[in-house]
């Protein structure tokens, strides 16, 4: 079968407004008579409120009205999980940079001015930033039901028995650091309020879901609340949760009018959500000839001071604890516990690369003690489609591991990587390392992960597609029009979008979760399937044919021996008065077993990668450099290569800056680092040169055999890196990031140095 | 150079990549600006008999840039092109990065290495001092509040010598020196002694500070690994560095080593020894 759209590198229909500028971010919306908004936030990380008091705030000229958690008409909370964090802090705080108060004013410098006249009175309580104190049973809670958030214990197989009678067993503890999401646009926008009705404009992951929550904290129903999301600059994941929208929506409801709010830089890294910090320990029981028998893990993570997605994250990272193997017999334990340590919820992996960098960092160490070659142990133990996975799920979709592994052996990174290993440089040693991981994809078994998506031909002849999950900027509407287009058998051009507007667009689900070429996709093939019925029915009818002679083109219908343009078909619908649109649904496949009282958990769909790098350490100082990286990824049919290969190189950019540098630094609960000349993520001067050898292993249940990849290539990288690093200079990381310091004191301890090119 | 007298409020914006950057922070409360940005006069690089002068106000994009920099004193041209990225460069000034009296600058151990001397404008004259006594603490210079640094100058280096400059940063571009370090060596006729050396670190202490225990201990010494891992243990041993953010006290001690054996290195390289 060849496609007209399928696989093309079509170019972004978003690019043209991005390039030029004309491009409207929600940030950038003003009003003529909008007020701004400010939120003000604790600077201190935990203590009780004696008072706040705002009459000061109030009386300041120019300022218009001043709200705290009096203000807020409904409920006084929210969260994806459990409504545990307040849009306004009540009676406690629980992090530094928790909003205390929302100042509305004639000007952002008022709103600024007026902030200083606030008088908060609190008392102070100890700051419990380390994890396994505020574990502990007597730590003070942070929360009334104390500090653990939740413990899941999972048993499959008989893991005793496996270490038991293992010829090896390798035990090892990983530490993983609280990365952020380091979105480009800052979380902000606006809110309006007006005759009764609420519209917050505002970048999201899923407007529908805001306004859920929305219409709890405000009291309204959801016909007077409208959420405007798209276009997004930059989520991964940040964005699922409310970012400023509760605080933007009760300034606006009790200013009566506009407000616009946008955090700082500074603002952002200390609020926003990032990716859980993890102790995790690894007990993995090994046979001689590598067949991996059992795994006993441990995963300890920082949820901060609210829930957020704190418990699903640690079930990903357990259902994806022993990365991408068939391991029989496990035993699992996974905590999320509260701290001070600002606050942590979904980021792109989802608990999964954390767990990866262990699994990954294991296998190193298993290959390592047996001997053996790293990519032979991997394909050994590789999961494929009609195993048992670790919770005891079969994997009846298509899985793709070994194909990407296999692929490994054809590239020249890997099949010449003695002679890429070579250096001239008298302080450098270079090193290549591999890793592989899966990634579930939509929202796990319970959780009834639906999509919708509307089509509707205008009168003049083009089609309107209508999805409510957001373009983050990766580009999946680019890849929603081609499906679109592919189906109808009409041009790209064809189609005009809407996208990620309560008001126009069906509930699609949340852009998370790798889950939107998979699920939207499908939906939108349902829609052009119920278009084209409903079509061939009316010119049927009008022409008293039989529908084998209609055939879809992209200029219109061939009906017979006539055609008939699109837009004549809108004029022809019009005058019977009727409207050609139609919707699509789509429901995802759940796994064949439910596992006990864990929402989310199993999932059946899973995209696989492989990573390749090649790593140059500097053995004086510890720098290390990625110079190449060759990734592997099956995303079942590619939809678009251009869209695939900016996938591969965002998510390998990303994961190596995990591996490498990116770290948030807390001190007594403050975020020090706080703008980008202290958090740092990788430069383009840093980005090493990234191949993508896409391998498809056709997922027949997708949308022309495709499946999400957004997430998985971002995971396995940070694994090779490190193995890279080992293969270097023999020093292992088992701290994230591997930041030069760390590498320096990996190989003053570990001084095996690395082989020599001879 | 009159609005500078008796105006304590008064802060010089040349290329105002720090200046704003710490204005826009409050750090430092209610000030006036003097913006000398557009005087040409201190935009030109010049190469007379006894050395090369740098008005204060040239780009670090035109010194990494200016060939007789790349030819003269390549190190300072390295160091200039360690700064930032390229947006910084092409707008930070030569003497916004010393006057900011930063203890990372990364130009300033180069000037200090190549013994650069800074010109001192003021209504009532001119003074010159060489670059490493202007600095004192971070922030703060031997500058008078009636002054305004016009120029650099380097003076025209002997035969058989050499300067090397290495940074140590997290990343590639955009970062902060963890660590920098300029050598600056001078040979016997036969190659096989050094006979004179300075060595300026950054980042390890309150100021660029030159290492006169290491300095004096190469003078006269054989051009020999041994030679060149004890001068790097002084300096190491006889620099002050903090912990913060981005590393750690004893961290810095190892790299600064680390830079000072791979700096002789490649002056030593540039001099055509392979050691």
């Amino acid at each position: 079968m060849t496609y007209k759209w399928i696989g093309k590198k079509v170019s972004r229909i978003d690019a043209p407004g991005k390039v030029s500028g004309e491009t409207k971010y929600m940030t950038d919306i003003s009003f003529p008579d909008m007020y701004w908004g400010k939120i003000v936030r604790a600077e201190v990380a935990h203590a009780r409120i004696i008072e706040i008091d705002v009459s000061k705030v109030e009386a300041y000229p120019g300022v218009h009205c001043v709200v705290t958690s009096k203000d807020v008409p409904g409920v006084n909370g929210y969260g994806m999980a459990t409504y545990d964090q307040p849009v306004f802090a009540k009676e406690k705080i629980r992090f530094y940079g928790e909003p205390i108060a929302g100042i509305v004013a004639e000007s952002k410098a008022i709103a600024e001015e007026a902030a200083k006249q606030i008088r908060f009175i609190y008392e102070e309580l100890p700051v419990l930033n380390d994890l396994l104190l505020a574990m502990e049973e007597d730590s003070v809670p942070i929360h009334e039901k104390g500090n653990v958030l939740f413990h899941r214990h999972f048993v499959n197989g008989d893991a005793k028995a496996s270490f038991a009678e293992a010829d090896l067993i390798v035990e090892e503890e990983y530490q993983t650091s609280t990365q952020s999401p380091s979105y480009l646009e800052l979380e902000g926008g606006v809110g309006v309020y007006e005759e009764g009705k609420l519209t917050v404009y505002c970048g999201t992951q899923h407007p529908d879901m805001d306004r859920k929550q929305l219409c709890d904290i405000l009291a309204m129903p959801k016909e007077k609340i409208r959420i405007v999301g798209y276009p997004v600059g930059g989520a991964f994941g940040g964005k699922v949760d409310l970012t400023v929208q509760a605080q933007i929506g009760v300034m606006a409801y009790k200013a009566r009018g506009k407000v616009k709010v946008i955090n700082s830089r500074e603002e952002s890294f200390s609020s926003c959500w990032k990716r859980h910090a993890m102790q995790i320990r690894m007990k993995t029981a090994v046979r001689q000839d590598g067949t991996i028998l059992a795994n006993q893990v441990e995963v300890i993570a920082d949820t901060g001071a609210y829930a957020g997605l704190g418990e699903p994250v640690v079930n990903l990272a357990l259902e994806h604890a022993c990365g991408a193997y068939m391991v029989p017999n496990v035993i699992l334990d996974g905590y999320a516990i509260y701290t001070n340590n600002s606050v942590s919820s979904a980021m792109r992996g989802f608990g999964v690369p954390q767990a990866n960098f262990a699994m990954e960092s294991q296998m190193e160490l298993i290959a390592k003690a047996l001997k053996m070659d790293p990519l032979e142990l991997r394909l050994k133990n590789g999961v494929k489609t009609g195993d048992k996975a670790i919770l005891g799920h079969t994997l009846s979709l298509a899985m793709g591991t070994l194909s990407t592994l296999e692929k490994i052996r054809e590239i020249p990174l890997w099949i010449e990587k003695e002679q890429f290993k070579c250096t001239d440089n008298k302080w450098k040693r270079r090193g290549v390392g591999i890793a592989t991981s899966i990634q579930g994809a939509g929202l796990g078994r319970g959780l009834k992960d639906e999509a919708q998506a509307d089509l509707k031909l205008l009168e003049t002849g083009q089609f309107n597609l209508c999805v409510g999950s957001p373009d983050l900027g990766q580009g999946n509407l680019t890849a929603f029009v081609q499906i679109a287009a592919e189906q109808l058998a009409c041009d790209v051009g064809c189609l005009d979008t809407h996208c990620a507007d309560t008001q126009c667009t069906p509930d699609s689900g949340a852009t998370v979760a790798s889950r939107t070429i998979y699920g939207v996709g499908n939906a939108i093939v349902d829609a052009v399937n119920n278009f084209k019925e409903q079509a061939s029915k009316f010119i049927m009818e009008a022409y008293s044919l039989d529908s084998k002679q209609i055939q879809f083109i992209h200029e219109g219908v061939i009906v017979g021996d006539n055609s008939i343009s699109y837009s004549e078909l809108a004029e022809m619908a019009s005058k019977e008065d009727m409207s050609l649109d139609a919707c699509g649904f789509f429901c995802f496949p759940e796994a064949d077993i439910e596992i006990d009282g864990a929402i989310g958990l199993p999932h059946l769909l899973y995209s696989a990668v492989s990573h390749v790098a090649l790593v140059e350490v500097d053995v004086l100082t510890g720098e290390v450099e990625v110079l190449e990286v060759a990734c592997i990824p099956d995303t079942g049919r590619v939809i678009n290569m251009q869209g695939l290969e900016a996938q591969v190189e965002g998510g390998t950019v990303m994961g190596m800056g995990y591996a490498t540098m990116e770290n948030t630094i807390l001190k007594d609960g403050k975020v020090l680092t706080d703008n980008f000349n202290t958090y740092l993520i990788p430069t383009a001067l840093d980005c090493p040169k990234i191949d993508t050898y896409p391998v498809e292993v056709l997922e027949e249940s997708g949308p022309f055999a495709a499946k999400g990849i957004g997430e998985c290539v971002g995971n396995s990288i940070t694994s090779a890196v490190i193995n890279g690093i080992y293969d270097a200079v023999g020093a292992r990381i088992t701290s994230l990031p591997a930041d030069m310091e760390r590498v320096l004191a990996a190989i003053e301890i570990n001084s095996e140095g690395g082989e020599s090119c001879e | 150079l009159d609005s500078l007298k008796n105006n304590e409020k008064m802060k010089i914006l040349a290329g105002g990549t720090d200046l704003v950057v710490q204005m826009k922070a409050g750090l430092l409360g209610e000030v006036d600006l003097l913006d000398i940005s557009k005087i040409e006069e201190l935009r030109s690089i010049e190469v007379k008999e006894n050395g090369i002068y740098i008005g204060a106000l040239c780009t670090l994009t035109q010194i990494s840039e200016n060939v007789e920099i790349t030819a003269r004193a390549p190190c300072l041209a390295q160091a200039a092109l360690a700064v930032g990225a390229v947006q910084i460069r092409n707008k930070a000034t030569i003497g916004g990065n010393i006057m900011n009296a930063s203890p990372a600058a990364d130009t300033v151990p180069a000037l200090v290495a190549l013994g650069a001397v800074a010109h001192l404008k003021s209504a009532e004259g001119t003074r010159e001092l060489p670059v490493e006594t202007l600095l004192l603490a971070p922030g703060r210079t031997l500058l008078r509040d009636d002054e305004l640094l016009i120029a650099l100058y380097i003076p025209k280096q002997p035969l058989l010598s050499a300067g090397a400059f290495m940074k140590l940063g997290k990343r590639k571009a955009q970062a902060i020196s963890v660590a920098n370090l300029a050598i600056w060596i001078r040979l016997d006729d036969k190659k096989e002694h050094f006979l004179e050396a300075r060595i300026a670190l950054g980042s390890g202490a309150p100021t660029v500070v030159r290492i006169p225990e290491a300095e004096e201990f190469l003078q006269g010494q054989k051009i020999n690994l041994e030679n060149l891992s004890k001068v790097a243990d002084l300096v190491s041993d006889g620099i002050r560095p903090i912990t913060d953010i981005r590393a750690s006290e004893s961290y810095r001690r190892k790299v600064s080593r680390a830079l000072c054996v791979k700096a002789l290195d490649a002056a030593l390289g540039e001099l055509g020894i392979e050691i």
